[in-house]
C-alpha cells in the first residue's frame, strides 16, 4: 500500500468514524410514534386520619417525664380511597389508595400516566374515600392540672394543629368531569388543588 | 504456561486482532487509536473539563435550557465547545468499551487484574451517570426523555414514601434546586471518577496515562472537525404537557430508553442490573482455577544478586527487595508479592543470573528448553522467536520461507543468553517478533527486550553476539504479510554475512553480585 493511498485510507477512516459518533450521538427516535393523547393523574394527598383519642389518666401522666406528658393521646391509621378513571364513561383505570410510609401515615400520592385517543373525550376522576370506620372526635375540654403540669395552653396548641390537620385532610369525595379537546400527543394532567380541595385540570398551551 | 484463552475470549480476540490489523495498516502500531484506547480515554477526560469548565460560566440552575440555547447559538464561543464536550463524553464511552473489550479478549480481567477490571467497570458507570446528568442539565426533550424514563426505572425500587418521576409531572415547576443538585452531581462525579482511575493504574508501575501526542491532538483536532461541521443538536424546550413525536437520542447513553419504553421499568432495570453484575462478576467468570491457572514468579535466593533490576523491570510493582536473610552474597534479594504477580515472567528475561521467573519459566528453563531445539537445528537456518499467539498465524508462513519457529510464552520474557545460544549454535540468524509495545499482554515486554539488546539495559545481550545477526521487530497476529516481508528482509541481509561456524562452549550462568545502594 503506497503512503499515498495508506493516508488517503487513513484520513476516510477518521472521517467516518467521527460522522458515525456524530450520528449515534444525536439519531432520532420516535419516542410518542402513536398521535395519542395522554391522560396524566398526579396528585398527592393528606389523607384523613382515623384514630382513637383518650385522655390519659393523672397517673399515666405522673409516671410520664414532663416533656412527654400530653393531654390526649391518639393511635390509628389513615383511609383507604379509591382512584377511578374513566374516559368517554369507559373506566380506563383504577387503584386503592392509602398514605405513604411503611405505616401509611404519610400523605397519599397518585400516578397514572394512561393513553387516550386525541380529539373530543370527557374525562371523569373520581375519588372515594372507602374505609365504613370513621374517627372518634374524643377530644374533651380539660383543665388545667398543678400536679401533671399540662396547662390550657398546651392543650390549645394540640387542638389547633389537630384543627389544622383535619383541615389540610382530603374530603371523602373528589370528582372532577370535564369534557374537552384533546390535541395529538398533549398531556393533561388532573392534579389536586390543596387550596381549594378540588380536582383540576392543567393543560401546556397549545 | 501462560493462561490459556477461553473459547469466548478466543471469538473476542479474533475479532480485536482483526480490528488490530486493520488500524495498524492505517495509523501504524504507534499511532493505532484501539490500541491506545485507556489512554484515550483519559485524554478525553481532560477534554470534558477543559470544555466543562468554560461552559458551566454559561450555565444558569435558574434558567437552565435558555442559558444552554444561548451556548447554542454563539458560534464562536459556545456552540462548537459546547459540541466538543457532548462528542468527546461520546468518545470517552466508545474507548472505554474497546478497552474493555480488549482485556477481556487478552484474558486481562481476573487475579491480580481484577482491582483494575472492577474499577474499570466502576469508572464506566460513573462516566454514564455523569453523561446522563449531563444531558438533564440542558432540559431539552432528550434531557426530559431521560430524566423520565430514568425516574421511572429508579422508582420500581421500593425505597422512597413518593416516586422521583412525580417531578416532572408538570404538577409543579421544577426548582431550580434540582437543576443545582443536577450539576452538583454533574461536577462531583468526574472527581469520583478521578479516585477511581487512580485505583484503575494503582496495580501497575509506571502507568501510561496518555497517548502519543500526535495522536491525542489529532483526535481533539478531528473532535473539533466534527463539532464545526456537524454542531451538537439541542431539542426543543422540555415541557410536561407535550410528548414530542421524536427525539435526537444519543445512544450511546441513552441505550436503555427503548428498553423501558419496549418492557416495563422494573423488567429494564432487572436487566440493566444483571448486566453490571455479569460484568462486575467478569473476574470471577473468567478466573483460571487448579492447573489452568500459571504460577505466581518465584526467587531462586541462592542465584539472586540482590541487583534490583527484576523489581524495577516488573510491571506489576509485584517485586520488591528486602534485606537478605541471614546475610550472603548479597544485602538485598528479590521477593515477589505473590498476591500482584499476574505471571507474566518479564522478570525471566530481565534477570542476568536467571535467579527469577515462573517456575518452568526462568532463564534457566528457557535455556534448557532451547538446547535440544539448537541440537537439531540444521546450521545457517534463519531462527524465528515469537510468542505462540503470534505463532498461530506466522508458522506456516514462515516456514515456507525457510524459517525454524521457536514458540515461547511472550518474546517479552525471552533471556537473551537464549539469543547468544541460537547465534552460537549455528543460526544464520534470529528474527524475535514480539507483539507492538502498546499491545504487549505484559505492559512492557518489547520494550524491555528492546533495550536488553540494542540499549545494554541489565540482563542485556553481550557484545560479543553480532548483532547483525539479531533483530527485533513487533506484529500483531493478523500481520501475516508484514512478518514474511521483515523475514525476507532479515534473511537478506544475513545472508550477506560469512555462513556462522557452530560454537558449543558452555555459557557462564554464574553472575558476582552486584553492589546496589540503598538509596
Amino acid at each position: 500500500m503506497s503512503r499515498a493511498l495508506r493516508l488517503g485510507l487513513a484520513t476516510i477512516m477518521a472521517v467516518g468514524a467521527m460522522l458515525a459518533l456524530a450520528s449515534v450521538s444525536a439519531a432520532p427516535f420516535r419516542a410518542n410514534a402513536l398521535p395519542e393523547a395522554r391522560l396524566r393523574v398526579a396528585f398527592s394527598a393528606r389523607p384523613e386520619r382515623i384514630e382513637t383519642c383518650r385522655t390519659p389518666s393523672e397517673s399515666e401522666l405522673a409516671n410520664l417525664p414532663a416533656h412527654m406528658r400530653q393531654g390526649v393521646v391518639c393511635e390509628g391509621t389513615t383511609a383507604t380511597y379509591r382512584l377511578e378513571v374513566r374516559h368517554d364513561d369507559s373506566l380506563v383505570a383504577t387503584a386503592l389508595l392509602r398514605g405513604g410510609g411503611l405505616r401509611h401515615d404519610r400523605r397519599l400520592y397518585a400516578l397514572r400516566e394512561l393513553s387516550v385517543p386525541s380529539g373530543h373525550s370527557t374525562i371523569d376522576v373520581r375519588l372515594v374515600r372507602v374505609d365504613s370506620v370513621v374517627a372518634r372526635p374524643a377530644r374533651e375540654s380539660h383543665e388545667s392540672d398543678d400536679h401533671t403540669r399540662i396547662g390550657e395552653d398546651a392543650f390549645a396548641r394540640d387542638e389547633d394543629e389537630h384543627r389544622r390537620t383535619v383541615a389540610d385532610e382530603v374530603p371523602p369525595l373528589l370528582t372532577l368531569r370535564d369534557t374537552l379537546t384533546l390535541r395529538p400527543r398533549e398531556v393533561l394532567l388532573v392534579t389536586y388543588d390543596q387550596a381549594s380541595h378540588r380536582l383540576r385540570t392543567v393543560r401546556g398551551a397549545p | 504456561m501462560a493462561a490459556k484463552p477461553r473459547r469466548l475470549e478466543r471469538l473476542a480476540l479474533r475479532l480485536l486482532t482483526t480490528a488490530d490489523t486493520a488500524c495498524n495498516r492505517l495509523y501504524g502500531s504507534r499511532y493505532n487509536p484501539l490500541y491506545q484506547s485507556g489512554t484515550i480515554v483519559v485524554a478525553l477526560l481532560g477534554l470534558l473539563i477543559v470544555t466543562g469548565l468554560w461552559l458551566i460560566f454559561f450555565y444558569r440552575v435558574g434558567a437552565p435550557y435558555s442559558s444552554v440555547a444561548g451556548l447554542a447559538s454563539d458560534a464562536w464561543l459556545g456552540r462548537w465547545i459546547r459540541s466538543v464536550h457532548r462528542y468527546a463524553s461520546d468518545a470517552a464511552v466508545v474507548f472505554t468499551l474497546v478497552h474493555l473489550w480488549r482485556m477481556y479478549a487478552q484474558g486481562r480481567s481476573w487475579g491480580p487484574r481484577a482491582l483494575a477490571w472492577t474499577s474499570g467497570v466502576i469508572a464506566l458507570g460513573l462516566l454514564f451517570v455523569c453523561g446522563l446528568t449531563g444531558y438533564v442539565m440542558v432540559w431539552d426533550s432528550f434531557g426530559q426523555l431521560v430524566a423520565q424514563e430514568g425516574a421511572r426505572m429508579l422508582d420500581t425500587l421500593p425505597i422512597l414514601s413518593e416516586p422521583i418521576g412525580r417531578a416532572f409531572t408538570g404538577e409543579q415547576e421544577l426548582a431550580g434546586a434540582f437543576f443545582f443538585v443536577n450539576l452538583f452531581a454533574h461536577i462531583a462525579i468526574p472527581l469520583g471518577l478521578g479516585l477511581v482511575l487512580w485505583l484503575h493504574v494503582s496495580r501497575v508501575a509506571r502507568p501510561t496515562l496518555l497517548p502519543p501526542r500526535r495522536l491525542m491532538w489529532g483526535l481533539v483536532a478531528a473532535l473539533v472537525a466534527l463539532a464545526l461541521v456537524r454542531p451538537a443538536t439541542l431539542g426543543s424546550a422540555a415541557t410536561p404537557f407535550h410528548m414530542p413525536e421524536s427525539v435526537r437520542v444519543d445512544w450511546l447513553y441513552a441505550f436503555w430508553v427503548p428498553l423501558v419504553r419496549a418492557t416495563s421499568p422494573a423488567m429494564a432495570f432487572i436487566t440493566l442490573a444483571l448486566a453490571v453484575l455479569l460484568l462486575l462478576s467478569v473476574p470471577l467468570l473468567t478466573k483460571r482455577r487448579a492447573a489452568a491457572a500459571p504460577l505466581p514468579s518465584v526467587v531462586d535466593e541462592d542465584i539472586c544478586t540482590g541487583c534490583r533490576q527484576c523489581s524495577l523491570d516488573c510491571p506489576y510493582e509485584a517485586i520488591t527487595m528486602i534485606d537478605r536473610p541471614g546475610g550472603g552474597r548479597s544485602a538485598f534479594v528479590a521477593r515477589v508479592d505473590p498476591e500482584l504477580c499476574v505471571s507474566c515472567g518479564i522478570c525471566s528475561g530481565s534477570c542476568a543470573p536467571m535467579g527469577v521467573g515462573p517456575p518452568g519459566r526462568t532463564g534457566r528453563d528457557q535455556l534448557a528448553e532451547i538446547r535440544p531445539f539448537i541440537a537439531g537445528l540444521e546450521a545457517g537456518r534463519t531462527v524465528v522467536v515469537c510468542c505462540d499467539r503470534g505463532a498461530r498465524g506466522w508458522r506456516e508462513s514462515l516456514e515456507e520461507e525457510g524459517a525454524v519457529v521457536h514458540e515461547v510464552d511472550c518474546a517479552g520474557n525471552l533471556h537473551t543468553s537464549v539469543i547468544e545460544l541460537l547465534v552460537r549454535g549455528g543460526a544464520s540468524g534470529v528474527l524475535v517478533i514480539g507483539c507492538p509495545p502498546r499491545d504487549c499482554w505484559n505492559r512492557e515486554g518489547p520494550r524491555w527486550l528492546s533495550e536488553r539488546i540494542y540499549e545494554d539495559r541489565e540482563a542485556e545481550l553481550q557484545a560479543r553476539v553480532d548483532r547483525r545477526r539479531v533483530r527485533v521487530i513487533s506484529a500483531n497476529a493478523s500481520e501475516t504479510g508484514e512478518v514474511v516481508a521483515a523475514l525476507r528482509q532479515f534473511m537478506a541481509d544475513t545472508a550477506r554475512l560469512h555462513v556462522p561456524q557452530a560454537d558449543h562452549a558452555e555459557m557462564e550462568l554464574v553472575c558476582d553480585p552486584v553492589a546496589v545502594e540503598e538509596s
